[in-house]
C-alpha cells in the first residue's frame, strides 16, 4: 500500500479536499488520471459524512483532536497500471499546530510519516500569514490584528505579553516541514502543496499561478521549499474543494444547479490550466 | 525512531538521551491507554541553542560563529530579530532562508515590534541574564553560488555582560566566545550619538571595551571585527561628522590589531514609520560576513562516528 501523508494546520482545507476526492472517484462522472479499481463498495462511515456535507454545501466540522480518520482508496491509472492502494490519515489540524505549541508529534504519526512516500501540505489561502509590524500600520492596527488571532480575547487593546500562539502562522509552517522533515530517515521525498480555498484567488485573478501567490504570502515557506529542492520535490496546486465560499449564497445556488457535480471543484496546477480532476494531485506522485 | 511514554514531562537529560538515539529498553514501554499516555516525538525546543547542539549543526555543513557585541539598547537582539524579519519577506543580501532550529526564538524577539503586541512603538524584549540557550541558528543558501548552504550563529548575550567587561578583566576575560567567532560585530547606539549629553561617551565606551578585550586576547590580530553605527535613520549631517571622526579615532588606533576593521552605518529597524524597509545598510555587511572567509565545520559527514564525548570537545574548542 502506498501512504500518502497529509498535513495542515487548522481550517487548512484537509476534509474538504478529501470530500470532494473521494466523490470525485467514487461517482466517476468525469475522467480522472487516476480511477477506481474495483467495484466493492465503501464501508466507511467517515467518508460518507464527508461526503455528505459536502454534497449539502455545508461548512466541513473540523477534524476533533483524537479522530485518527483512515481513508483507503484502491485505484489504477497510467502511472500505476498495476493498481495501488492509497491510504490517507486525516487527523486534526490541532495535531500540527501543537509541533509548534508543545514542541511534540505524536509518534504514530510521525511513523506513519516516516513509512509514506509522499506528502500533501494543505495551505489555505484565506488565512493570514505574516503579522504586520507596528510601523507599518496606523490606528486600524488593532482590529487588523484582532482578525488575525481566531481567539479575540487573546488580544486586547493592552499590551499583549508573548506566547507561542502570538507567532506568524508562515513561521509555524516553515516548522512544521522541518518537523516532518527530520522524520524521514530517507531526505529525499515527494511533496505536494495545496493552496486551498483557491477560489478566492481564482475569482479576482485567473493569472495568479500557484508559485506567485507563495512567494508574495509566504515567502519565508517559499525560499525553504527552493532551498532543500534538491530533497523535496515540490508541486504546487491551487485547488477549490467546495468551487466558492459557502457563504456566497448566490455562488452556492449556481453551483447546486450542477448536474455533474464533479465539476464543482477545480484545480490549478502550477504550470498548467484549470481542470477538475482532483486526483492529479495524488497521481503526480506516480508519474 | 525512539518511543517514549509520556506521563510527565521528560527531564532535560532525558529529552538529551532520546534524541541521541539511544531507546528505551522494550519492557519499559507500555502500550498507551489514555490520552494523556499517547506517545509522543519531541522536537527541539526552538528557543536557542546550548553549546551541545551547536555541535550538531556545525558537523552537518560551513557554518559562521558571529558574535553580537554592545552596551544595553545598542540594538543586537534588535539586529538579529530584524534580519530574521528581513528573510520572512524574501531573500536578503545574495541569501535565501533555508531553516533555523530557533524559529521560536526569533518570532519571540520580533514579538515587541509587531502590532498584534499591543504597543505603539516599536520595542525588543531584553535578552534575559538567566538565558542559557544564547545561539540563534539561521540556514542560508546561497542564491549566487549553487548548493552551498551556510550556517550562521549569532551569539545574543545581555548588554550587562559587555557594560562590565568594560571596567572588569575578569568580566571582559568570561567572553570566551569572542575570540572563536569568525565575526565580531559591535554596536554602537546611535540614539546616543545623536544625543548630545550621551553622545562623547560612545567612543570612549567603545574604546574602552576594545581595549580590555584585547588586553583579555579575546580580540586580536586573527579577529574580524566590524563596528555597526545602529539606529542611523536618525542621523542628521552633524551626527555623520562626529561618526566621521569616531570612526578615524578608532581605525587609527585599533587597525594595526585586527586582521580586519570595518564601519556601517544600519538601521536594523527604522523607527519612522513609513520608512518601512528593514535591515538599512546591512545588505553589504552582511554579504561580507557570511560569504566572507573561516567558516567552521569540524568533521563534517563524521558525526556518527563521534562519541558524545568528543563531540562536546569539539565544540569546547570551538567557541571557548
Amino acid at each position: 500500500m502506498s501512504r500518502v501523508c497529509i498535513a495542515g494546520l487548522p481550517d487548512s482545507g484537509k476534509s474538504s479536499f478529501l470530500a470532494a476526492l473521494a466523490f470525485l472517484i467514487w461517482h466517476g462522472q468525469i475522467k480522472t488520471s487516476l480511477t477506481r479499481n474495483n467495484n466493492s463498495g465503501v464501508d466507511n462511515s467517515y467518508i460518507d459524512k464527508l461526503q455528505r456535507s459536502y454534497l449539502s454545501f455545508e461548512k466541513q466540522e473540523r477534524t476533533k483532536l483524537g479522530d485518527n480518520n483512515q481513508i483507503v482508496f484502491s485505484l489504477i491509472g497510467d502511472g500505476c497500471p498495476d493498481g495501488v492502494e492509497i491510504s490517507l490519515l486525516d487527523v486534526s489540524g490541532e495535531i500540527y499546530n501543537e509541533i509548534w505549541t508543545e514542541r511534540r508529534f505524536p509518534l504514530d504519526l510521525a511513523e506513519d510519516f516516516k513509512h509514506s512516500e509522499c506528502l500533501i501540505l494543505f495551505i489555505s489561502v484565506k488565512a493570514q500569514y505574516q503579522l504586520a509590524a507596528i510601523t507599518e500600520t496606523t490606528a486600524g492596527l488593532q482590529t487588523i490584528n484582532k482578525e488575525y488571532v481566531e481567539d479575540a480575547s487573546i488580544v486586547s487593546d493592552e499590551i499583549t505579553t508573548w506566547n507561542l500562539g502570538l507567532a506568524s502562522k508562515q513561521t509555524m509552517l516553515v516548522e512544521l516541514m522541518q518537523c516532518l522533515v527530520s522524520c524521514k530517515e530517507s531526505y529525499a521525498f515527494s511533496v505536494n502543496i495545496v493552496l486551498s480555498a483557491w477560489d478566492e484567488v481564482y475569482d479576482k485573478d485567473k493569472n495568479m499561478t500557484p508559485k506567485e501567490w507563495l512567494s508574495h504570502n509566504l515567502p519565508l515557506l517559499d525560499q525553504f521549499l527552493f532551498a532543500h529542492s534538491q530533497h523535496l520535490r515540490v508541486k504546487l496546486y491551487g485547488v477549490s474543494a467546495q468551487g466558492c465560499d459557502l457563504e456566497d449564497e448566490e455562488k452556492v445556488d449556481e453551483l447546486s444547479k450542477k448536474f455533474t457535480s464533479c465539476e464543482r471543484a477545480y484545480v490549478c496546477p502550477e504550470g498548467e490550466g484549470m481542470h477538475h480532476d482532483l486526483t492529479a494531485v495524488i497521481s503526480s506522485f506516480f508519474d | 525512531m525512539t518511543q517514549a511514554v509520556v506521563n510527565e514531562p521528560l527531564s532535560e537529560e532525558e529529552l538529551i538521551d532520546l534524541t541521541e538515539g539511544n531507546e528505551l529498553p522494550i519492557d519499559e514501554v507500555d502500550e498507551p491507554l489514555y490520552e494523556s499516555e499517547k506517545a509522543f516525538h519531541f522536537i527541539w525546543n526552538g528557543e536557542g541553542l546550548k553549546k551541545e547542539d551547536v555541535a550538531d549543526i556545525s558537523v552537518s555543513g560551513p557554518t559562521k560563529l558571529i558574535a553580537v557585541v554592545g552596551s544595553v539598547g545598542s540594538g543586537k537582539t534588535t539586529l538579529v530579530a530584524s534580519l530574521f524579519l528581513r528573510f520572512q519577506q524574501g531573500e536578503f543580501a545574495g541569501f535565501s532562508f533555508a531553516g533555523s532550529k530557533t524559529l521560536v526564538g526569533f518570532e519571540q524577539r520580533c514579538f515587541e515590534s509587531m502590532a498584534i503586541s499591543g504597543r505603539n512603538h516599536p520595542d525588543t524584549e531584553r535578552t534575559s541574564l538567566n538565558a542559557k540557550d544564547n545561539f540563534l541558528h539561521l540556514e542560508l543558501l546561497s542564491t549566487s553560488v549553487s548548493s552551498t548552504v551556510q550556517h550562521v550563529l549569532f551569539y545574543d548575550v545581555t548588554g550587562e555582560q559587555y557594560d562590565d567587561a568594560m571596567n572588569s578583566r575578569s568580566a571582559a576575560a568570561s567572553l570566551k566566545f569572542i575570540a572563536n567567532a569568525d565575526v565580531v560585530l559591535f554596536l554602537v547606539d546611535g540614539e546616543k550619538i545623536v544625543n548630545k549629553k550621551t553622545r562623547q561617551l560612545e567612543p570612549f565606551d567603545c574604546s574602552r571595551l576594545l581595549e580590555m578585550l584585547i588586553e583579555t586576547n579575546k580580540l586580536g590580530s586573527k579577529s574580524n571585527v566590524t563596528i555597526l553605527f545602529s539606529k542611523s535613520d536618525l542621523f542628521e549631517n552633524a551626527d555623520l561628522e562626529f561618526l566621521e571622526s569616531f570612526e578615524r579615532q578608532i581605525s587609527e588606533r585599533y587597525r594595526a590589531s585586527f586582521k580586519s576593521l570595518k564601519f556601517s552605518k544600519i538601521a536594523a529597524r527604522p523607527l519612522q514609520e513609513g520608512v518601512g524597509e528593514l535591515c538599512l545598510g546591512l545588505d553589504e555587511p552582511f554579504r561580507n560576513w557570511i560569504a566572507g572567509e573561516g567558516s567552521k565545520c569540524f568533521k563534517a559527514n563524521q558525526s556518527s562516528l563521534l562519541s558524545s564525548f568528543e563531540k562536546h570537545a569539539e565544540i569546547d574548542r570551538f567557541i571557548t
